[in-house]
């Protein structure tokens, strides 16, 4: 209680006393992220192709955009990869870190070299996973020839890590109490997990999902080496010969909707909290009133 | 409540995902091409006139393309002459059968650049011809040159110090000359050899060392001012970043028509051979060619017979703004009050026996990377 009064008490401090500085340094940086996103949205709506003058206002490269089928059909495979992958090392991912959490105590030896196998993904270069995926994938063409399934997998693989990395330290930290009381309480062992375990772990889940979606999304060089036939967003701005403009018309729309997803995201779960905070004061005041009475 | 969230979400993301997975379903032909490299309007009439789906995708190199062609199959493909020629070689392309176009014939092609693939495919010293005409039907064509501003260098020192002109330091009016060279071993080293006097399509280790004491004397006496550059030419010389550069005929046709003014400032010269040299510069060809593992021959020599016609490679060629292999479209875009008028002179590739094509040799390619990285880069 005394700590949180001493916070607000700085806070308020810095704040009379060098308000404009503090605000015109956060513009600063906010501008130095947001000023190339600004730029392209500008551009996307120049009625010329220079990237560098601006001649009119004009929507010819949204509807160019949409008329190029090649660009429209290597989104399509980007989201449909991204929104894939995700979702499958998501599962992965979190199961996984269960299981090695609870196995930590008893299979030390097994669980690190585990968690450091895990770990090389994340750092081993991306252009040494993508060859050894090309050739792991040419060994296997006749079964399986590259292409969509094979991107994907590359995908799944690529970013199962970093869910890991997300969930497991949550895990561990997880009261093993609160799991134990829910069985006490008569909670089957699955219930335990659904009602009590996952929910606990969601920020974790959802950070590790966010960072496996937005992996996938911008890969280029695995995707590159096994992809076969299929073109990925990446690969094709990759392989422009020269600067097409309606890039900026897609990135704008691809920037607005995950803006606009994380503002979705951002009500939802205001709306939560205020629910649950609610929901804890009618508890609360229940139990006040019970103590009361038990008085 | 929570599970009627995701459900919306995935059902959401779903109806953005549903048309990416329709559209990856089958092809009936796949093309693979250099990106921004076609009309794509073409293809979508050349869809609805055949009722089939083609699916293009996209490469940046011949290297990445000639990689990519080792882990996957496509049907046709658009190489540069010396990758044809490789592929050629390893056995990856199909000889063509004359009479299965309808349109095509090589009859139709510009006449310069006919005798200059007839003189590839004749034999020359210890090279062995190679002819490209049997494999391959030309999309593009042009010539290495130099790009340079006249309003500071005049068309006089052009043509009197040809290549020389990358080496002087000064401007006429005495500022420093902004130099900018195209970033590759290949073209550069060629272009040194035939300013050199040499042939690059088999020097000797002589003429190499000639070439790397040109490209050397150009680095001392420019100093801070050189640059190498690639596709950023393009846009860099109509902003007047560079006095001169070394650049391909296709992309300066690109940089003069970006210009505000038409007749601007910036102009394409191929300088002469050197006296008593037989290299003046080289020669380039990106042509479409069918696959050994075409699934379907029948509609890629369709496609590719389509593509020769009048009116789509006139459309193509305004596109893209590369130089048309196709004689009546050449002659039809550069006549008075045609697309390309106001930049001839880059689009007209006037060909001569003294220009010749690269050819495909891992041991050329590889001593100059090297010679390229240590003594020049």
């Amino acid at each position: 209680m005394v700590r949180t009064r001493k916070r607000k008490e700085l806070h308020s401090s810095r704040n009379w006393k060098g308000g404009a500085l503090y605000n015109i340094y956060v513009g600063v940086i906010l501008l130095f992220f947001y000023a190339p996103i600004i730029s392209i949205m500008v551009f996307s709506f120049n009625s010329g192709s220079s990237v560098t003058n601006f001649e009119s206002f004009s929507f010819v490269w949204y509807e160019e955009l949409f008329k190029n089928d090649t660009l429209m059909a290597a989104l399509g495979t980007t989201v449909s990869i991204a929104f894939i992958a995700t979702v499958v090392s998501t599962i992965i991912g979190t199961l996984g870190s269960i299981t090695l959490a609870n196995m930590t105590k008893t299979h030390r030896l097994f669980t690190n070299f585990i968690l450091n196998a895990n770990n090389i993904p994340v750092v081993n270069p991306d252009i040494v996973t993508a060859v050894s995926l090309m050739v792991l994938f040419m060994a296997v063409n006749a079964v399986l020839p590259m292409g969509y399934t094979t991107m994907l997998l590359a995908h799944i693989a690529f970013c199962t890590p970093y869910v890991v990395i997300q969930v497991y330290p949550k895990v561990l930290r997880l009261d093993q109490n609160l799991v134990e009381a829910a069985m006490d309480l008569g909670a089957s062992r699955k219930q335990a997990i659904y009602k009590v375990m996952l929910p606990e772990l969601r920020p974790a889940i959802f950070s590790g999902a966010l960072m496996a979606f937005t992996m996938s999304f911008d890969d280029f060089i695995i995707s590159y080496f096994v992809g076969g036939q299929e073109m990925n967003i990446s690969i094709y701005v990759y392989s422009m010969r020269r600067f097409n403009p309606v890039v900026n018309a897609l990135s704008s729309v691809i920037f607005l909707v995950i803006g606009l997803t994380f503002v979705l995201i951002e009500v939802i779960r205001l709306r939560q909290t205020n629910l649950e905070d609610d929901d804890n004061n009618f508890r609360r005041n229940k139990k006040n009133t019970k103590k009361e009475g038990l008085l | 409540m929570k599970s009627k969230k995701l459900v919306l979400l995935a059902i959401l993301i779903g109806g953005i995902c549903l048309p990416g997975l329709t559209s990856c379903g089958s092809a009936d032909l796949v093309f693979f091409n250099w990106g921004e490299y076609i009309d794509l309007d073409i293809i979508s009439e050349f869809e609805a006139q055949e009722g089939v789906n083609v699916k293009m995708l996209t490469f940046d190199t011949n290297e990445t393309m000639l990689d990519k062609m080792e882990a996957s199959t496509y049907d046709v493909v658009v190489p540069s002459d010396y990758a044809i020629e490789e592929l050629a070689v390893n056995g990856d392309l199909q000889t063509l059968d004359m009479s299965k176009f309808e349109n095509y014939s090589t009859d139709k092609l510009v006449p310069s650049l006919k005798s200059a693939l007839d003189n590839l495919a004749t034999d020359k010293g210890t090279k062995e011809g190679f002819s490209m005409l049997d494999y391959a039907v030309p999309y593009t064509w042009g010539e290495v040159g130099l790009i340079y501003d006249s309003s500071v260098i005049s068309t006089e020192e052009i043509e009197t110090s040809g290549w020389g002109a990358l080496r002087t330091a000064k401007n006429a009016d005495g500022s420093d000359r902004q130099v900018c060279l195209y970033d590759s071993a290949k073209d550069v080293y060629s272009m040194a050899l035939s300013a050199s006097g040499h042939d690059f399509v088999d020097p000797t280790e002589t003429e190499l060392a000639d070439a790397t004491s040109w490209l050397k004397t150009l680095k001392t006496n420019i100093g801070d001012n050189l640059s190498f550059k690639t596709e950023e030419i393009l846009d860099e010389m109509p902003a007047h970043k560079y006095d001169i550069c070394l650049d391909y005929s296709g992309d300066a046709i690109y940089s003069i028509m970006e210009e505000q003014d038409p007749i601007g400032p910036i102009k394409f010269y191929i300088p002469e051979a050197v006296e008593g040299s037989d290299t003046r510069t080289n020669i380039y060809s990106d042509a479409l060619c069918i696959t050994k593992d075409c699934q379907n021959t029948e509609l890629a020599y369709k496609f590719i017979d389509y593509l020769t016609t009048h009116e789509v490679a006139k459309a193509n060629t305004e596109w893209i703004g590369y130089t048309t292999p196709i004689n009546s479209v050449y002659e039809e875009v550069t006549a008075e009050g045609g697309y390309f008028e106001c930049c001839k002179e880059a689009y007209e590739v006037n060909a001569i026996d003294k220009d010749h094509f690269y050819r495909y040799d891992n041991g050329l390619r590889k001593t100059l990377e090297d010679l390229w990285l240590k003594q020049i880069r």
